[in-house]
Order: C-alpha cells, then structure tokens, then sequence
C-alpha cells in the first residue's frame, strides 16, 4: 500500500480515537508511523503531535459546544503537563525508552482491564 | 491535593515528551484515582494536550522533523473522524465509551508487550 493511503488510515484513526477518548497521539499515531509506515521515530512524534493538535482542538471545541468539556479543578493537570514537557527535553537522552515502553504496556493492560470490566 | 496533580500532569508531560502515551496514563490517572467519568477525563486530556503539545510542535517545525505528507493526509481524514467521533462521544452512554477505551488500551497494550521492538527505539535523540 501507498504510504498516502496508509496515512489517510491512520489518520481516521487517530482522528476516531480522539474524539472518542480525547486522546490518540501517542497511543496510535507514533505506533503506526514507526511500525506500518516505517517512519523515523523522531519523525513519527513529531508528526504525531502535529497532526493530533489541530485534532485535539476541533475535539475540545465541539466537546464545549456539546457541553462535554468540564475543567473545574483540572488546572494543576494542565500546568503539570507544561513544565513536564518542558523537563522532557532535558532529561531526553538518559531515559531507558525500551524499559519505560514495556512499563506503560503493563500500566495500560492493567488499565485496560478495569475499563472494560467497569470496576 | 493540588500537587499531586501537578505532580501527575508533571510525569505524564515527560512521558508525553519522549513519545509515550503520557496522555493514555493521565485518562487512566483521572477515571481511576481522580473519580471523572471517561468523557470528562477525555476533555480534561484535550485540554492537556493543547497546553503541552503547542510548544512542543514549535521546536518540532523548527527542526524540520514535521513529514509534510504526514501532517497533510492524516488531517484530511482525521478532522472527520474526529468531528463524527466527538459528538457521538456527547451520545453515548458514558460506560460504554470507557469499555471501548479499554479495549484499546488492551489491543495496544499487548502488542506494545509482545509486539516487535522498532530498530532506531534506542538511538533516537
């Protein structure tokens, strides 16, 4: 298949994923960027965040006009989350990303199953 | 507590950073320990997103690592999908969009687990 046309896939995907969870980035995009599309993986991050940003902001628009977006107490998450991209940059080259990929594999199985079990 | 929060947003920002689903972790961080349904932690994550990733995309444009084709036809369809997808989230009952993100999870939980590791994983800077 076309790369193009693999884009076009992943991108609904991701768009889907987004909109439905308010999430997709890092959990598909970069996935499917490195693994289908054989794309470098510094390359296929930043992609991702350009192409789930404008995503993400279309989803939190229409979660507003929907009455779906509620950030009451939520701003220490926000704030966290900039200086911890900030702090990212830095540290970048002495993390162990294998080890801290199978970390988050186990986090989100265990996750996972609650979710779907509902508990 | 406040900081917790921060401290939360904190660690998933860096994970965020180095191209792990920080997001993913922080809607689960949210539904389990926070007391949000799926859909309000999903806002909560759009609105993260925004604050931690447009800085991010600036560096991002700025060392030309951006693939045009990428951004480009991955937008085409996602922004549909994206539309359909939120007002339908508005619509659905709430605990069935949280079993499908657990689905998810677990569909990329297994294969991130047992899946093939990328070649560059270990060299990328």
């Amino acid at each position: 298949m076309k790369d193009k046309a693999k884009y076009l896939i992943t991108g609904a995907l991701g768009g889907l994923a987004n909109g439905f969870f308010g999430s997709g980035g890092g959990l598909f995009l970069v996935p499917l960027f490195t693994k289908w599309i054989k794309m470098d993986e510094r390359k296929a991050f930043a992609s991702s965040v350009a192409v789930i940003l404008p995503l993400s902001l279309i989803s939190a628009v229409v979660y507003f006009i929907k009455d779906s977006l509620n950030l009451g107490g939520a701003w220490p998450y926000l704030v966290g989350g900039v200086l911890g991209g900030i702090i990212s940059g830095f540290v970048f080259k002495k993390v162990p990303v294998n080890l801290l990929r199978r970390i988050f594999a186990v986090l989100i199985i265990y996750g996972g199953i609650r979710a779907v079990f509902n508990f | 507590m406040w900081a917790i929060d921060l401290l939360i947003g904190a660690m998933t920002g860096i994970l965020s950073g180095f191209g792990i689903g920080g997001g993913t972790l922080l809607i689960l961080w949210l539904t389990l320990f926070a007391g949000m349904n799926q859909l309000q932690a999903g806002g909560v994550n759009l609105a993260y997103f925004l604050c931690s990733g447009t800085p991010a995309l600036f560096t991002h444009i700025k060392n030309k690592l951006v693939e045009k084709n990428a951004f480009l036809f991955c937008t085409l369809t996602g922004v549909p999908a994206c539309i359909f997808a939120s007002i339908a989230a508005a619509n659905i009952d709430v605990s069935w969009l949280r079993r499908g993100f657990g689905v998810l999870l677990l569909f990329v939980g297994f294969k991130e687990l047992f899946g093939k590791q990328t070649k560059t994983e270990q060299t990328k800077a």
